[in-house]
């Protein structure tokens, strides 16, 4: 009878995540673009459907016309995106313009939080839905049923309009090869756009329908995102029958661990996962064209790479160095504690994007998981702090670099053999959920309040004991090891190894060939970022106090890419210069929630779309023409006399 | 020198190589001909170790190297150059010079780690075979700015940077202008001679077939056609047939 009840509530689960999903597959099918934003658009219909009729809509009629009138606002969104984003991030690669719908996410978001406001509303079922229908002991309520019914209504039109219709042919025909289609004299931009309205609509409406039972909240675009993304990537991506199997897996899934796991909801489905990307990278039933890990392996003719040996002189860069370290030194004699504090987490977090930048930059490996190491780090540190176990505060930190550098190690070596372009991402983006959930469940480890009173250590070195335990001095310590590390990291990628990682980014086939072993440097690559990465957490959790399961959620792993997209993958301190502009608008826009989220994902969007090589790529594209004015004007006739004074005056 | 025997190939459902067997002696010039999905280039990507084989067997010097990854293989003394040049199109003629010859450099001195900038050692035999590939006068170009012709000279200098034994060349001429066509046949000659490389390439312009090869193979829906020197080649009745309209005739 459970287990009964299990199923059912498991297929009910699954068509919610198919009505969701199947925006997404068709985004993907049709443009190549996995769209992280979906879940926000999902939200978003949710919120126009509830402010057309409330929280105790009439009957089912109304509830279907309000999913309805959400479709429509929604493909009207999905035009004006299609056109000024979607078509746009079409020849950018894959990593840009995951990063690009994740600054639509944020937008979307922060938009949501100022119109809707962050309070909780519900909204109840029709009356007509509210019952159940029974058969025996069995029951079933009645809105599942009308989901499940929904679910299966929704697949059997998308796959008749896809597969038996002649617009499908056509649709078809796009997705496989937009190039040629447009040879044969298909309006190739117009079924772009009717597709994108298309999977909008589905999006929007599955808001409206699936708003009853819902707690609506500015947070609810989490709740079908990461099922979403698994349903399309177990289906085999763009693929709306593979979406189909997969949701219904996945609700499966879920129903089994309701039964056997009950103490940690929601955990089975990554583990799944998890195994499933190792055992079939590719999905159910691979699109011919999805295969993207070769679009990832070939560089967008806009990227740059880091410089791979250092400058010939480096007074220039000392003395910079000098200065940014001197400014920062200076915070505490003039800045207010929350200002301090701030500086104190952009270094860290400065660090983070940096190793980060080790893998996205150097190593042409693109994960979504990377806040599980700083996770890693921050309780491994946190927890032992706690305990005052007497352990020195550096053989901590020593540590936390082995610790992140061991847990790399084994993911890395599975994970990079197996796995690259998409599959990767969503590969470490689970690991990281999964570690989240649970340290979310470990009593030991302070679950979802985390560990709060962490003290801030003594270091004794022998001669002198230097107590951090104030604000200043942890500050200092903070500034020391970030720029240590830093350092180290710069003077590892402008050597040899450097060199080979910048090889094998630009073109594994031709390091390959070059004698390098592509997998070993990578997974090289990994090890050392993940145990920066930890440190990164280790040196934290002193000066933040407090170490919440937060640290390790997808969010704060999506902190370091925007950091490094921002400043400039194509910059060994790229991410260090995104790190503090994104601290500062954070900052500046603190009190007024969702703006930041709006601001730093406006900015985002902007840099991706007009400036993939980030502010420091413009700012030498500037100096570049700068210096090019400068050449054009030496042999000006005005200068020609002192050109030639100076040529005569010399020895 | 490389063996290979009874190779087999399918990318899915469609078989690309059915139990291809060659054998290259050392310092021969061995070309494979045939028409446009003969295999050719699969039958390159097997013997370099880009593209495991479904069946067969391949042996450089004596050894089982068919397990044997790309790299592993560059090792043993592959060099490999592609129909389209691969180079570290971001970076400059001199650096992608560099990293070659770091990467061969890596296996006997690993001590180097710790220093950062190229050695002295390095940076002379980078100029070195600058100068023998005629790009002198572009060190410090990034690759993707240069010509169709001066990329495909950076990978040969690139590959010629790993000292390899063999040199496998995937349509080295393709869509070369005359001119430059005649010069890469001159530098791949005299590369060969000043070296002693053992060559295998894969070519569809007669000229070049002509000009360079010891021994020519012809393909033609994955199989081995016809293995003999060129004019053995041109008299051989199936090969005539496949290219029944072509110039292999009066080449």
């Amino acid at each position: 009878m459970q287990i009964g009840f299990a199923l059912f509530n498991g297929l009910t689960v699954g068509m919610s995540i198919f009505l969701v999903a199947a925006g997404i597959t068709l985004v993907f099918g049709m443009l190549k673009i996995l769209n992280i934003a979906h879940g926000s658009f999902f939200m978003i219909g949710a919120y126009v459907a509830y402010s057309a009729i409330g929280s105790q809509p009439d009957s089912t009629w109304q509830l279907v016309f309000a999913a309805i009138l959400s479709g429509g606002v929604l493909a009207a969104l999905g035009l004006v995106l299609n056109a000024g984003v979607f078509q746009r991030l079409r020849n950018i690669g894959e990593a840009y313009s995951l990063i690009a719908t994740f600054a639509l996410l944020m937008i979307c978001n922060g938009a949501t939080k100022i119109i809707w406001g962050v309070n909780y509303h519900s909204v109840s079922s029709p009356d007509a839905l509210a019952g159940a229908v029974s058969y025996g002991s069995f029951f079933a309520p009645s809105y599942s049923l009308f989901i499940i019914g929904l679910g299966v209504l929704t697949f059997l039109i998308l796959e008749i309009v896809i597969h038996r219709s002649p617009v499908g042919k056509i649709v078809r025909a796009v997705a496989h090869d937009p190039w040629m289609a447009n040879l044969v004299g298909l309006n190739t931009s117009r079924i772009y756009a009717l597709v994108v309205m298309a999977a909008f609509f589905c999006v929007g409406m599955a808001g409206g329908l699936l708003l009853p039972n819902q707690s609506l909240t500015p947070l609810l675009f989490e709740s079908y995102l990461l099922q979403s993304f698994m349903v399309v990537i177990i289906g085999g991506l763009g693929n709306i029958r593979g979406a189909f199997i997969g949701a219904i897996m996945l609700g499966l899934i879920e129903g089994a661990n309701f039964l056997m796991l009950p103490g940690l909801p929601g955990i089975l489905v990554y583990v799944v996962l998890v195994g499933f990307l190792l055992w079939r990278p590719h999905g159910l039933f691979p699109q011919p064209g999805a295969d993207t890990a070769d679009r990832v392996e070939g560089m967008a003719e806009t990227d740059g790479v880091p410089a791979t040996m250092p400058p010939k002189l480096l007074s220039g860069g000392i003395a910079a160095a000098v200065l940014v370290v001197g400014i920062l030194a200076s915070t505490p004699f003039w800045a207010n504690a929350g200002f301090l504090f701030i500086v104190g987490f952009a270094m860290v977090e400065a660090v983070l994007a940096l190793s980060w930048n080790l893998l996205f930059g150097y190593a042409g490996l693109t994960t979504f998981g990377h806040a599980a190491f700083f996770a890693l780090g921050a309780y491994f540190v946190g927890f032992l702090l706690r305990q005052d176990t007497g352990i020195p505060f550096l053989a901590l930190l020593s540590g936390s670099l082995a610790l992140g550098a061991f847990i790399a190690f084994i993911v890395g070596f599975v994970a990079i053999r197996r796995t690259s372009g998409i599959a990767l991402g969503i590969l470490t983006l689970s690991l990281g959920e999964i570690l989240r959930r649970a340290i979310n469940y470990s009593p030991a480890l302070g679950s979802d309040d985390g560990l709060s009173g962490i003290p801030r250590p003594q270091i004794d070195l022998g001669v002198i004991l230097v107590d951090l335990s104030s604000e200043r001095a942890y500050f200092w310590f903070l500034l020391a090891a970030c720029s240590l590390v830093a350092l180290a990291l710069w003077s590892f990628t402008v050597g040899p190894i450097g060199r080979v990682l910048i090889a094998l980014r630009q073109d594994p086939v031709r390091a390959e060939f070059l004698g390098i072993d592509v997998r070993r440097y990578r997974l090289l690559a990994f090890v050392i970022s993940g145990a920066v990465a930890a440190l990164a957490g280790a040196l934290q959790a002193p000066w933040a106090q407090i170490v919440t399961p937060e640290a390790a959620s997808y969010l704060h792993s999506t902190q370091p890419m925007l950091n490094t997209l921002l400043g400039g993958s194509g910059y060994f301190w790229g991410p260090i210069v995104g790190s503090a502009i994104f601290s500062g608008i954070s900052y500046a826009t603190r009190t007024l929630a969702g703006l930041s989220e709006v601001v730093s994902g406006g900015i985002l969007l902007v840099v991706v779309l007009a400036a993939p090589g980030g502010v420091l790529g413009l700012g030498s594209r500037f100096g570049r023409m700068w210096r090019l004015g400068a050449v054009r004007k030496r042999p000006g006739v005005d200068d020609l006399p002192q050109v030639g004074k100076r040529a005569v005056g010399r020895p | 020198m490389i063996e290979c025997s009874n190779i087999y190939k399918s990318y899915g459902a469609i078989p690309v190589l059915k139990g291809i067997s060659l054998a290259v002696v050392q310092l021969e010039t061995f070309t494979i001909i045939g028409p446009n999905g003969a295999g050719k280039t699969t039958l390159f990507k097997v013997l370099t170790g880009e593209a495991p084989a479904n069946a067969g067997v391949v042996t450089f010097n004596g050894e089982n190297i068919t397990r044997l990854s790309a790299s592993a293989r560059v090792h043993r003394g592959f060099g490999r150059t592609f129909q389209v040049a691969r180079i570290l199109r971001c970076n400059s003629v001199l650096e992608n010079l560099i990293i070659a010859l770091e990467a061969r450099a890596r296996r006997s001195e690993l001590d180097r780690l710790l220093q950062l900038r190229p050695t002295k050692q390095i940076r002379d035999d980078a100029v070195g075979i600058a100068g023998r590939i005629s790009l002198l006068n572009k060190m410090d170009v990034p690759a993707r700015f240069l010509s169709h012709g001066d990329r495909k000279r950076l990978e040969l200098g690139v590959t010629l940077a790993l000292k390899p034994k063999i040199l496998m060349m995937d349509e080295p001429t393709a869509g070369m202008s005359p001119g430059d066509r005649n010069a890469t046949i001159d530098m791949i000659a005299r590369v060969k001679e000043e070296d002693q490389l053992t060559i295998m390439l894969t070519e569809h312009d007669m000229d070049v077939v002509a000009h360079l090869s010891d021994r020519i193979m012809v393909m033609n829906y994955g199989e081995a056609i016809a293995v003999g020197t060129l004019n053995e080649i041109r008299n051989n009745a199936a090969v005539r047939d496949i290219y029944l309209g072509e110039e292999i005739g009066d080449a």
